[in-house]
């Protein structure tokens, strides 16, 4: 059984490949749910009335804590709910909101996308899975017909024109010949709903769901690390898999073989692996793990902070260690990264719920993430020597970097403030430990943040050494980056920023961080004209060749200066998340909304929006696509900040820093 | 034993107050209280405490628990068994579980059958009012940070300038 395609509907529907691709398979299952009561006496009619109504067994049941008894009821959601309330929150509910698909499949220890027998950990798998590539031209956000759609399957492209129910009907006919296991469209999951609907108004059967049905996901705005993200809602095919290629971060970093290996990590069907980000990835391989295991997930977050004196808290609340560098610009330099730092530190010191206040058993968490963080690290190996593992390696990241947050996030099924502290605060030790090791060997460290440092001076040896002890000493794997140069730059009170650098490789190449360049919301001729700097920098393997290729850098941004006036306003665009929609004041940002509205296209918090400022005085702007000019002043303003970050090092030369 | 925070804010043993007023009053209060660095007391809170940063350094030995959910919230308060119970209320933990309010206002009102249960908010909001019907005391002081809604502070009802006492709202 290869299964492609997996959800609930009455009965567990599974897609086979192996059995093609006309029918699911369907199997009855009735899921149940786990009750503990503190004290059962005093709930007794409750229950008498459950066993009336309910199939409802006594028995113990497992969790991360340990085994608790209870009763074990099949009913469905509404009714745990009712307990919730007729107990006054005081039953302890597990297994109740979990996806019946990914619990079908954990409980029989079976999983998407691989057979029988095999490891879902093995980095090598085959994906028998047809597919076809549809884009339709065009922005679903600015246009709601369907245009020009190209249909790419293997090396054949078609290309559909005409009347959009002509377009729509020859694009279903496709589909229906080809039969493709997986579509890949980008913005598919706005095209999609729009293409079902525009179906039935034509009288055209659909052929995107190969059972004519769709399962809806909701658009939503949410905060995320402090942000407001928006994730548009979708209309998913049943028995085909949809990957929406603009907007899967999945697909993005890992690409169809990151997705599926998400589903053989999770449990869950590639159609949702697709579509969710790293961190529900990583709480639902959690999920399917203890699933497996036959633990059980609790329903609500009941399971507070320990108590602790004030003085206590505040020692502990504290966050990743950072060495604050000294701006400036400094030749030979090694960068030390720790492989997966945070995850290691879960592995190497068992930190789980259950065991961060002691005891000797393995933790949960630590054992679920052991398995993970071995695969990433398999991954990161392979991929040196065959790039087709990059893609798997940085769903494999994304997902331990999360794994971490997870620990401290209040909803998580398997987290808990303390284990994010013992993180933190072992790290913190681990940092200083290596930096100590550092300067042991007579290497100077220039700056550190959380997982790494850059150390100055010592030959090869030295440097070597240094890499061998930090490993034996922390039992982490760790990486070394050999710089020609590295460019500290300054915050604005002078004091060294400790995200903002750049820096040329001694393999070739540079390494940019936190500045115009990399920022998403900097406009593309601002990119471009420090990317052309940095580029011409980057031929500079010392701080006296840097020297020496000032005069072409300034040229550079004298260059863009001087066009700036006749640049294309497509290149001044700027790209900011909206995130609400209503401003007291004026600003950009309420600016941007209105123009949006002027055009007719609905915003919602998180979503990200691109604008060029006509007049900044003013506070105007045009939404993209719709401007025809731009504030010279304004862009200026940007462009010389931008040359100001790379002109530092010239600056720091100049006075005598090198 | 009655407990005077600030005159007239007295607690009295096995009740359950609200405290509605700038930050700075529930600080200064606990501050310079001497008696209460010798009671047991629990101070509990979100995920952020507007009062906590503020606390004297002597202020070592006060308990703390922090609840990121409203059943976390519960958790504590029935294992709570300290002789003071100061909550600092925090409106994003019933973001999405506006039902759970009540809950917790119940659960207040029976953390104070053996402790002084004092609830803080500098303002008003749906989350705050809901606990309040279980509160046997709610103290208003009219001073409201500017983050209080105007319609939160309308809905108050007048009085005199300086503080407000009222049985319940």
């Amino acid at each position: 059984m290869w299964i492609f395609d997996s959800y609930h509907r009455g009965t567990v529907e599974l897609w086979d490949r192996d059995r093609g691709s006309a029918r699911p398979l369907t199997f009855r299952y009735s899921p149940s749910f786990c009750l503990h009561l503190e004290d059962p006496h005093a709930h007794w009619e409750m229950m008498e009335g459950l066993e009336g109504r309910f199939r409802v067994e006594e028995r113990a049941f497992e969790t991360v804590y340990g085994p608790l008894d209870g009763y074990e009821i099949w009913a469905p959601r509404g009714v745990a709910e009712k307990i919730e309330k007729q107990t006054r929150m005081a039953a302890h509910l597990y297994n109740v909101d979990l996806r019946i698909d990914q619990r079908y499949l954990a409980e029989r220890d079976l999983f998407p996308c691989g057979r029988d027998g095999e490891s879902r950990f093995d980095p090598d798998f085959e994906i028998p899975l047809t597919s076809m590539a549809i884009e339709v031209e065009g922005d679903p956000r600015l246009s709601k017909a369907v245009g020009e759609v190209r249909v790419r399957t293997g090396r054949r492209e078609t290309v559909l024109r005409g009347a959009e129910g002509e377009i729509l009907a020859d694009l279903f006919e496709t589909v229906r010949i080809c039969d493709p296991d997986v579509l890949l469209f980008p913005d598919g999951d706005l095209w999609v709903p729009r293409m079902a609907a525009k179906a039935e108004g034509y009288g055209l059967d659909q052929s995107l769901s190969r059972t004519g049905s769709f399962r809806k996901m909701a658009a939503r705005s949410y905060w995320s690390y402090g942000k407001v993200e928006h994730k548009s809602g979708a209309s998913i095919p049943e028995g085909r898999v949809l990957i929406d290629t603009k907007n899967s971060f999945v697909y993005r970093e890992g690409g169809l073989r990151g997705v599926v290996l998400a589903s053989r990590l999770t449990g869950l069907s590639p159609n949702l692996t697709s579509r969710f980000t790293p961190g529900t990835l990583v709480s639902n391989y959690e999920v399917y793990e203890a699933l497996r295991r036959g633990i059980a997930v609790p329903f609500r977050k009941a399971d507070a902070e320990a108590q602790r004196k004030v003085g206590d808290l505040k020692a502990a609340d504290k966050g990743g260690m950072i060495f604050q560098p000294r701006p400036g610009v400094y030749e030979q330099v090694h960068e030390l990264d720790f492989t997966s730092f945070y995850p290691s530190i879960i592995v190497n010191y068992n930190l789980s719920p259950e065991t961060v206040d002691g005891g000797g058993k393995r933790g949960f968490l630590s054992s679920v993430i052991e398995p993970l963080l071995d695969l990433r690290l398999e991954t990161k190996r392979l991929k040196k020597a065959d790039p087709r593992y990059r893609g798997l390696d940085s769903v494999l990241k994304w997902m331990l970097v999360t794994c971490f947050g997870y620990t401290g996030y209040r909803n998580a099924k398997f987290g808990r403030i303390e284990v994010h502290e013992a993180i933190t605060s072992i790290s913190r030790d681990l940092l200083l430990q290596a930096k100590e090791v550092a300067e042991g060997l007579g290497l100077l460290v220039l700056h550190g943040i959380v997982d790494c440092l850059w150390v100055k001076g010592g030959d090869v040896f030295a440097v070597s050494l240094f890499k061998e002890r930090v490993e034996a000493l922390t039992d982490i794997a760790t990486e070394v980056e050999a710089y020609d140069w590295i460019a500290f730059l300054p915050l604005a009170d002078g004091f060294g920023a400790y995200n903002r650098y750049f820096g040329r490789f001694s393999s070739g190449g540079l390494k940019v961080r936190g500045v115009f360049a990399r920022r998403r919301d900097t406009p593309e001729y601002v990119r471009r004209m420090q990317t052309e700097v940095f580029e011409k920098m980057g031929v500079a393997r010392s701080i006296e060749e840097l020297r020496r290729v000032e005069g072409e850098a300034r040229e550079i941004a004298g260059r863009y200066r001087r066009g700036l006036e006749g640049a294309d306003p497509s290149e001044m665009i700027i790209r900011r998340r909206i995130s609400r929609l209503h401003y007291d004041k004026r600003c950009v940002q309420a600016s941007v909304v209105s123009a949006y509205r002027r055009k007719g296209v609905k915003l919602s918090a998180g979503m990200t929006a691109g604008y060029v400022v006509r007049d900044a005085r003013k506070w105007e702007v045009d939404a993209e696509g719709d401007a025809s000019g731009f504030d010279p002043d304004y862009y200026g303003a940007l462009l010389e900040k931008a040359w100001e970050e790379a002109a530092f090092v010239f600056g720091f030369i100049e006075d005598g820093g090198g | 034993m009655e407990l005077e925070l600030r005159s007239p804010v007295v607690l009295a043993p096995e009740t359950f107050n609200v405290l509605i007023a700038p930050g700075r009053v529930l600080a200064t209060s606990l501050n310079d209280h001497p008696g209460l660095r010798r009671i047991e007391a629990l101070y509990v809170c979100g995920n952020y405490s507007r009062i906590l940063d503020d606390l004297d350094r002597r202020f070592t030995s006060l308990d703390v628990r922090r609840g990121f959910t409203a059943h976390q919230l519960l958790s504590i308060l029935r294992e709570a068994y300290q002789t003071l119970i100061i909550f600092e209320h925090d409106p994003g933990i019933f973001e999405g579980a506006s039902e759970m309010a009540e809950y917790v206002g119940r659960a207040l009102k029976e953390a104070s059958a053996g402790s002084a249960v004092l609830l803080y908010s500098p303002g008003t909001d749906p989350s705050l009012a809901e606990m309040a019907k279980f509160a046997d005391r709610v103290i208003v002081f009219s001073d409201l940070p500017k983050g209080v809604s105007k319609r939160a502070a309308k809905n108050l009802r007048p009085g005199p300038k300086a503080q407000r006492t009222l049985e319940a709202f």
